[in-house]
């Protein structure tokens, strides 16, 4: 189309409003930036996932079982719907770093001739068959540690000690997102891999001519639980029986749970955005109308058709549209490259390339676009109705009778003229006054909202750390060992307390529902890891039943007074069927508690333990875990305090950043609202400020009408916004729980006064910009205008 | 007696270089306290920009303006505005009223701050409105609103009113019900009214008539003889 005079007039106008399109601008590029972020990043794991798990022949079906001969791999190919199988050797070891805390091993069979569970060797080379001291270490612990390739590792397996020298460093889809044992969130350091030759394997975890865990690649034609049930019949009689499907797996489940989010996240943030732009430009079209009616009056009197002059507003909505689409999409990639890159060191893939698909990018586009064109249209069917002679006169002033009826009158009886005009103001546009609010206390409530989130880290921390786990250190056995073993431990060097526990894994049970999880063991009365309620005291532990954490529950929709049952998974697999006494109010983690001797006794080992919680003075001393690593059955000692700063890492990085990006948006949606608010006003009613200033009303005067307005309007949206940032807290609060960490959400006054203050913040910018515009004013040229 | 204003060589000029635009040319002149004084001129003529200035919306280029022995053009932006605040009152062609207020309203968002202001029911009464105390601008005719506008300035006693063209935007029958209400303010108060006109009619009312062209103050008339406003045609 030709540049024709109303497109020369359509850069003016965008020119002379150009800090309010800027405003708008902002507010649709930040929908458009977290709609394209958000895409990009469930593209960029989803599409990477894919092809780490496909590349590395990831299985979907894992069996894992005491011992059973090689030649069973033949009945398990014969499964219908068994694409392809492996038996692989898997155990525990400890390696003994000098000096350090022992640290857990898992030790693996390098994965056979059908590639199952494949790995990626990032430096070195595999193995040379029959040299047996030869192992392949994941590569992240490697550099956690410092250790080189030819490096020899001190290993204990079984209670053996080996010298394992490392010739190459790989990582592997099956540990994308690997806690070490009795721990909640991954440290690089606290959690190795090692894979063995398969006959090496087989010598160091005494598993000659056998295999303990079966993999299973499916075929379509079967549904995956079907293979599962048959794997799990052939391999009762091994010690198997409770395989899990892939999303199960804890590396699958956790980038799951990302995507979820990821999801969620953008279903219900970018429409927010786009619908404030669509408001706000709705009253910036009107207010630009109303202003220019009598040039309108005079584009119809030269014969423009009203749709042609629709048109031209409606472009200026559109560009404001498009050029925050255009802002929002590239911040979108450039802020998706940056997440990607926090998760690719979270997640320990290999590689993630930011990918974007024009799907996203388009549907932000079309999204703003449209609702730029709703939020004009509504405007603009003003310009279709005036008459060019109606436009021509001035207009008539606008009617304000409403303020002498009911309950306004009596409202603004009290007040004086200047504060009745501000009353008044807001109560004439009614529609105008509401959308404001609802903005303003839309953008509170997001801010506030994630801030209380965040703030439940802290508290979560505070309450895991500080209460309910009161230890310095967990030490682990590789195998169940007699409770007596607390007592010597109770008696090394610096141990002032210690408390024995029995982890037994289960398969928990609620009809169809079902959940792969632990029994925990604690004595009675337990004083350094305990079950809490609500108000912070320790659950007492019945002599029968079981007392389930609250995210754990949840998901097995659980009350006290019901049955659960618990399938044990391991040594005899019996089934119990326990009385849920207490739900506790654990926050990290879903563990079910039950008495030491009330679960020893009904798995009939009695009093054996898994692990021992110790109290020390001061951090674990080097005597301590000297004598720690010279007991083989010790599979790894977990110091709280790393778990701790393991916590503190991902909350202050990736929360960190996400805590500053909130309060960004929230800052630009609050200040797009309350500035175009104020503009608006100021616009309309300039003529109003000159000649308050002629009366004889000084400038501070003038500024206070105006800015009385915004104030109103703000202090109205304050209170809304916090019950709807609580309400929307909570809402995500229960979206984003899940069984590894319970959301927890408290009205936190802090995190409220932050979101208040970045309201506030924004007003009084708006309130500055506007009396920068006022003291320009000219009174003599706003009295002479006739509008 | 001290006259109401007293200006020398008061010059405004916009803009600068070939584009320049002398709006006031050197003015001199004396107004005296309690007459009607007409400001007549076309367009361009500078009798606005001359009321502007002493009205203290504007500030010269040059020369210098007081009010009885307050120099205007040395005061500080605080100080006009304290000025125009105590002293003066202004109306306009189009009113400028506040349309979220009533008429009552209107007029005490002066009395609320000034000195010594009278009843805004008793301004309203002056100008005839008793009856539309409690009425919106969107609910009375332009002369109506006009002299709200009228009443809202004499509320506060002002020693001067300041009117440019204070019938511009009204039929004649209105506009002489305006000028009444104004020579009524002059007779009953005393106070000094300035009207800016290009309705040269308007001029029989005046004690002293003042022509100006081409921002110059070109004549001084005083007339011998006032003609009442219901007597004026335009």
């Amino acid at each position: 189309m030709a540049m024709t005079i109303l497109h020369r007039k359509l850069g003016r106008d965008l020119w002379r409003i150009r800090a309010q399109a800027l405003a708008i601008a902002a507010v649709v590029a930040v929908g458009v930036m977290v709609q394209v972020m958000m895409a990009g990043l469930t593209d960029t794991l989803t599409i990477t996932r894919d092809a780490y798990f496909e590349r590395h022949r990831f299985a979907q079906v894992f069996e894992p079982l005491t011992r059973a001969p090689n030649s069973l791999m033949e009945k398990v190919s014969a499964i219908p719907g068994v694409l392809t199988a492996e038996g692989r050797l898997s155990g525990y070891g400890r390696i003994d770093a000098d000096g350090g805390e022992p640290v857990q091993a898992r030790i693996l069979s390098l994965p056979g001739p059908a590639g199952l569970n494949g790995i990626l060797m990032t430096a070195g080379r595999m193995p040379v068959a029959g040299r047996s001291d030869e192992v392949v270490l994941l590569d992240t612990f490697a550099a956690a540690r410092g250790i080189a390739l030819g490096d020899t590792l001190g290993v204990t397996v079984e209670g053996r000690h080996q010298r394992l020298r490392v010739v190459g460093f790989a990582r592997s889809p099956e540990f994308l997102f690997m806690p070490a044992p009795g721990e909640f969130f991954p440290t690089d350091g606290r959690f190795a891999v090692i894979w063995m030759e398969r006959k090496a394997a087989a010598a160091v975890l005494d598993l000659d001519g056998a295999f303990n865990e079966v993999l299973v690649l499916t075929t379509r034609e079967r549904p995956r639980k079907a293979v599962l049930a048959d794997l799990d019949r052939l391999m009762a009689p091994y010690g198997g029986g409770a395989g899990y499907l892939q999303d199960q797996q804890t590396s699958a489940r956790f980038i799951d749970e990302e995507l979820n989010g990821l999801r969620q996240s953008r279903l219900f943030l970018p429409p927010i955005f786009l619908a404030v732009a669509a408001f706000l430009l709705n009253v910036t079209i009107t207010r630009i109308v109303q202003a220019e009616r009598r040039e309108i009056g005079l584009m119809k009197a030269f014969g423009h058709s009203g749709a042609e002059i629709a048109g031209h507003y409606l472009e200026l909505a559109l560009l404001i549209a498009l050029a925050g689409a255009a802002l929002g999409s590239g911040l979108g990639v450039m802020a998706g490259r940056g997440i990607t890159g926090i998760y690719m060191e979270f997640y320990k893939f290999p590689y993630l390339v930011f990918s974007m698909r024009p799907g996203p990018f388009a549907g932000g586009l079309a999204f703003s676009l449209l609702a730029a064109a709703l939020g004009a249209a509504i405007a603009l069917r003003t310009v279709f109705r005036l008459t060019p002679a109606e436009a021509m006169r001035p207009p008539a002033p606008p009617d304000f009778t409403h303020g002498r009826i009911g309950f306004l009158a009596l409202l603004t009886r009290p007040l004086d003229q200047p504060g009745r005009m501000i009353l008044r103001q807001i109560t004439r546009q009614p529609f105008r006054s509401l959308g404001t609010i609802a903005g303003v206390a839309a953008g509170l409530a997001l801010n506030m909202a994630m801030l209380i989130i965040y703030a439940g880290f802290d508290h979560t921390m505070a309450v895991t750390f500080g209460f309910a786990d009161r230890s310095d250190a967990a030490v682990s056995f590789i195998h169940p060992i007699s409770r007596d073993v607390t007592h010597e431990i109770a008696h090394l060097p610096g141990v002032l307390e210690a408390e024995p526990q029995r982890m037994v894994p289960v398969l928990f049970r609620n009809g169809p529902i079902t959940h792969r999880g632990e029994l925990t063991g604690l004595p009675d009365p337990a004083t350094l890891n305990r079950a809490l309620d609500t108000g912070l005291n320790p659950i007492p532990l019945p002599a029968n039943g079981v007392v389930l954490s609250r995210g754990l529950a949840e998901l097995l929709k659980l009350h006290p007074g019901d049955l659960i049952t618990a399938e044990v998974t391991e040594g005899r697999k019996r089934h119990l069927t326990l009385p849920v006494v207490a739900v506790s109010d654990t926050l990290l983690g879903s563990p079910a508690y039950m008495r030491l001797d009330a679960l020893t006794r009904a798995i009939g080992e009695a009093d054996r333990i898994t692990s021992v919680s110790i109290r020390t003075a001061g951090p674990p001393s080097p005597e301590l875990l000297h004598a720690l690593r010279e007991r083989p059955k010790v599979a790894g000692v977990s110091v709280k305090a790393d778990s701790y700063a393991a916590f503190r890492k991902i909350a202050d990085e990736g929360a960190g950043q996400m805590r500053f990006v909130f309060g960004a948006i929230a800052f630009v949606l609050s200040f797009g609202i309350v500035y175009n608010a104020a503009r608006n006003a100021f616009a309309e009613r300039a003529h109003e400020l000159a000649s308050l200033r002629v009366l004889g009303f000084t400038r501070a005067e003038v500024t206070l009408v105006l800015a009385g307005e915004i104030a109103v309007l703000v202090a109205i949206a304050l209170p809304l916004g916090i019950w709807l940032g609580w309400w929307l807290a909570n809402l995500i609060a229960v979206a984003f729980s899940n069984e590894l960490y319970k959301v927890s959400v408290s009205f936190d006054l802090p995190s409220i006064a932050k979101a208040v203050l970045v309201v506030v913040a924004a007003m009084l910018v708006s309130i500055l910009m506007l009396r920068r515009a006022q003291d320009r004013l000219n009174m003599v040229t706003a009295l002479k205008a006739r509008d | 007696m001290q006259p109401a204003f007293r200006t020398e060589a008061l010059s405004k000029t916009y803009g600068e270089g070939p584009a320049a635009v002398h709006a006031l040319r050197e003015v001199t002149l004396e107004i005296p306290r309690g007459e009607v004084v007409v400001l007549l001129g076309p367009s361009g003529s500078g009798k606005s920009t001359f009321l502007n200035i002493i009205g203290g919306l504007d500030r010269p280029s040059s020369g210098k303006a007081w009010f009885g022995d307050q120099c205007l053009t040395d005061m500080s932006e605080r100080a006009l505005t304290q000025y125009r605040r105590s002293h003066v009152g202004f109306v306009f062609q189009f009113y400028n009223l506040m349309p979220s207020l009533t008429a009552r309203e209107n007029v005490e968002l002066v009395t609320e701050i000034s000195h010594d202001p009278m009843d805004a029911g008793e301004a309203l009464r002056l100008v005839g409105l008793e009856g539309r105390l409690d009425h919106f601008p969107a609910q009375m005719s332009g002369g109506e609103q006009q002299r709200v506008a009228i009443a809202r300035a004499i509320a506060k006693r002002p020693a001067v009113l300041f009117c440019d063209e204070p019938t511009g935007a009204l039929d004649s029958t209105t506009g002489r019900r305006v000028l009444q209400v104004l020579n009524d303010v002059n007779r009953e108060l005393g106070t000094t009214v300035l009207i800016v006109t290009h309705a040269a009619a308007t001029a029989a009312m005046a004690h002293r008539v003042l022509h100006f062209t081409d921002g110059q103050l070109r004549e001084t008339i005083t007339n011998e003889t006032r003609a009442d406003p219901s007597e004026i045609e335009w």
